[in-house]
């Protein structure tokens, strides 16, 4: 790899584009436009264009997004197969690895390109452990690998194909001191080596609350969902739980769902659905919200507190998502709710001064996280192993 | 002599060329270099060669005896060389100032190249510079092989090691040997290109370049097809339409009546018009890879041996180039070993080498699906069919 003035890294991604919003997709997106400045990036993933997608809708090749060289490989087939386990004993590892490849997307190319180039990289950043690729494309270059798990607490997290897999990695990147734990409970005979990196964010300095709101009618306080809307994100709760709330003439008469829509968006009182936003709109979004609300129970960090927080907004999040709940203690950035009436409950709770409490001690996290911090124990890492190979 | 400074044989061979000899000796002997062994092959001149070298004696090797001509006389030369960095330098030809210091710097500084090669003049029987030597440019193995001679043997010089893999000059040859020689270095090392001015090479009648005529053409057709494989190379159109122009433009000067003198002259002019366009458009549109960095809709390209298991490919599309979604194909031996697709921006495109290549010079061609003719101007469109930005090829670990 002589004669090239920067290290070459690819990250290995299930999806990856504009229409994906999922936090795999998100956090390679995030890493891989700053990892530009310091090093020549690759996006290594598949056709499927969005969350939802299970076939070839984007074209296999190469291309930018935001300035990255994505390459996409086609899908081996629509990933319709369902693997049924027996709840009363423990999978096959056959059936274990063959959930894994129908759960898709899954391309063996992509894999087989790991396998013929992996000499070409310094390192490998494997984003989502229930990734198939990441799954059957470490191994093969496992001596340049990271792992950034984004482990849940989840009852796949047991099956035992993990056992063998989470000793591979050269080391891992973990978004926050609770996934570290999870993980490390799960595997207490491996050292899981790796850095805790949460991200930070760039503030948007253009971005202009009465612009959202003229655009969308919003002329009283509201709450802002922001990502991809979609039951599995708790988005359907959130819709039932805000109804309730308002029907029984909570504080906040608004809530805006802005995002790209993965379910049926019905009409309600208050409810006001947006697009998915380009990014002027989505800081506009929250400089004109007063509260972010984060129904998803399965994050491991949230990206979308960090950007609420870079905002100076307060969080509401799901107590089912741990490592969230955890991020707003640390950032003393947010409240929590189990349910419906606690959601009543904590929102009217909110009033101005302590939404502006929140918001800035949010603020001061975010800061504090910064942006090229995190980066920079990436970097470092990164250039360990790169060291270790005989890099630069 | 430290490593610094390697000896460097310089062989001339020579025969009856007393009148410019003693100009080609100054030219090597007066190089700001230090370490120079030069040797002259004579063919047993019978005019003023040994006279002119005897004034030199001590400082050069002057070997009078019949030989077999001048391939062969090189060849002799070279197996008495001591030095690890050898060249030859025609006994009507010279080196100019610095030659042999640009040399050595440069095989120095690049280590894997076979041999290196500079600018270069032609001059004429005075010595009087007439031109820069036009087609010298950078290395590209393709444009050697099937192409042209751009590189002024004048200028050249070798690593002693590479004639142990490649062999010495072919002996068979009389016009070809210094392009058939770069041709079969060329598909094993790389040749080092200097942008400087190192040599030149003496134009006149009786010089065998001018005076080959149609043999030499048949030759140089024939050292084409030795190492590319093609019955009907570029280059054939390229070095035999100007030679058979000008014996065919001869025979109607010869055979013209007077009174069919002016249509005679017509003709000549047609002939002359077809040659120059016929040998521009060759040029221009042989390899598929345009000076500018487009290529068309195919691209050809040879590689020494690969040192590596995949090549890599810089390749980009413009965002104003409507091609976006462009695919394009590897050819090797009439098969696809890969296929790609980009859209707009910039990529570097790894593509792994067929198996059955990897101990040969790897003649291949990228195939694109889609090209564009820009508008040169209103209504104008270009020739030329542009498929993509190809920056770079190379092998890569």
């Amino acid at each position: 790899m002589s004669g090239r003035a920067l290290p070459r890294y690819a990250f290995a991604v299930a999806r990856y584009g504009a229409e994906c919003a999922n936090e795999a997709s998100l956090l390679a997106a995030h890493l891989a436009r700053r990892f530009q400045a310091w090093s020549d990036v690759e996006i290594l993933t598949t056709c499927a264009g969005s969350d939802r997608s299970t076939g070839n809708e984007l074209p296999a090749g190469h291309s930018r997004v935001d300035g990255v060289h994505v390459r996409r490989f086609a899908l081996d087939r629509p990933h319709r197969a369902r693997v049924r386990f027996n709840a009363e004993s423990e999978p096959s590892l056959e059936d274990q690895e063959a959930w894994l490849r129908a759960r898709g997307p899954f391309s063996s190319r992509l894999v087989d390109h790991l396998e013929t180039f992996g000499n070409r990289y310094d390192a490998f950043l494997f984003v989502d452990y229930r990734s198939a690729h990441s799954y059957f494309g470490l191994p093969p270059v496992e001596e340049r690998a990271f792992l950034l798990p984004l482990a849940h607490d989840e009852a796949q997290l047991g099956f035992s194909m993990w056992d063998r897999f989470f000793e591979r990695p050269r080391g891992f990147f973990f978004n926050s001191p609770e996934e570290e734990r999870l993980l490390q409970t799960r595997f207490p005979n491996l050292a899981l080596p790796g850095p805790i990196a949460s991200l930070g964010l760039d503030a948007r300095a253009d971005a202009d609350p009465n612009r959202f709101r003229e655009a969308y009618g919003l002329r009283h306080p509201f709450l802002l969902y922001l990502g991809p809307i979609d039951p599995a994100k708790g988005c359907e709760h959130l819709l039932e739980d805000f109804t309730s709330y308002r029907a029984a003439g909570g504080r906040y008469r608004d809530l805006a769902f802005v995002g790209e829509a993965h379910m049926s968006l019905p009409p309600r009182d208050g409810v006001h659905w947006i697009g998915g936003p380009d990014e002027r709109t989505k800081w506009d979004a929250l400089a004109a919200c007063d509260v972010v609300v984060i129904p998803s129970r399965n994050e491991t960090f949230s990206l979308t507190a960090l950007e609420a927080w870079t905002a100076m907004k307060p969080v509401v999040v799901s107590s089912q998502a741990a490592a969230v709940v955890s991020q707003c203690r640390r950032a003393n950035g947010g409240l929590w709710y189990a349910d419906a009436d606690e959601l009543a409950v904590v929102l009217d709770l909110l009033d101005e001064d302590l939404r502006v409490r929140l918001g800035m001690q949010g603020r001061s996290f975010a800061a504090q996280a910064g942006v090229w911090s995190p980066l920079e124990t990436y970097r470092a890492e990164l250039a360990r192993v790169g060291a270790a190979n005989g890099g630069r | 002599m430290d490593d610094s400074f390697p000896l460097v044989t310089v062989v001339t061979p020579s025969y009856n060329q007393g009148r410019f000899i003693r100009e080609t000796i100054l030219s090597v002997l007066e190089q700001d270099y230090p370490n120079i062994e030069y040797i002259i092959m004579d063919g047993a001149s019978s005019d003023e060669t040994a006279a002119v070298a005897a004034e030199f004696e001590g400082r050069l090797t002057f070997i009078s005896e019949p030989d077999r001509g001048q391939s062969h006389a090189i060849n002799k030369g070279f197996a008495l060389a001591r030095g690890e960095i050898v060249a030859w330098l025609n006994s009507d030809d010279v080196f100019l100032p610095g030659a042999v210091r640009h040399a050595v710097e440069a095989l120095q500084n690049d280590p894997d190249c076979g041999a290196c090669y500079g600018e270069g003049y032609q001059i004429d029987i005075d010595g009087n510079v007439i031109s820069r030597f036009g087609p010298t440019r950078k290395f590209d193995l393709w444009m050697l092989l099937h192409l042209s001679d751009y590189i002024l043997q004048q200028t050249v010089f070798f690593r002693r090691a590479v004639f142990d893999r490649v062999g010495w000059l072919d002996e068979s040859l009389h016009y070809g040997m210094d392009w058939e020689i770069l041709m079969r270095i060329g598909l094993q090392y790389p040749l080092r290109y200097i942008p400087e001015y190192m040599g030149a090479i003496r134009e006149y009648a009786a010089a065998k370049t001018a005076a080959g005529g149609a043999p030499r053409v048949r030759e140089l057709i024939k050292i084409m097809r030795r190492h590319t494989g093609a019955m009907l190379p570029p280059g054939a159109i390229l070095y035999g339409l100007p030679t058979y122009t000008r014996i065919w433009n001869d025979r109607i000067e010869a055979l013209c009546p007077a009174p069919l003198r002016p249509f005679g002259a017509r003709l000549q002019r047609v002939l002359e018009r077809l040659n120059a366009q016929s040998s521009g458009l060759t040029l221009r549109y042989a390899q598929g890879i345009f000076s500018d960095g487009w290529a068309s809709t195919r691209a050809r390209l040879v590689m020494q041996p690969p040192r590596a298991r995949y090549l890599e490919v810089d390749v980009s599309l413009p965002e104003w180039a409507p091609l976006d979604g462009q695919r394009i194909r590897f050819r090797s031996a009439g098969r696809v070993f890969a296929e790609e697709r980009f859209g707009n921006g910039d990529f570097t495109i790894p593509v792994a080498i067929p198996r059955d290549s990897w101990d040969a010079p790897f003649f291949f061609s990228i195939d694109a699906e889609r090209f564009f003719r820009p508008e040169r101007e209103p209504g104008h469109r270009e020739l030329r069919k542009l498929s993509y930005l190809l920056r770079d090829v190379r092998y890569s670990s």
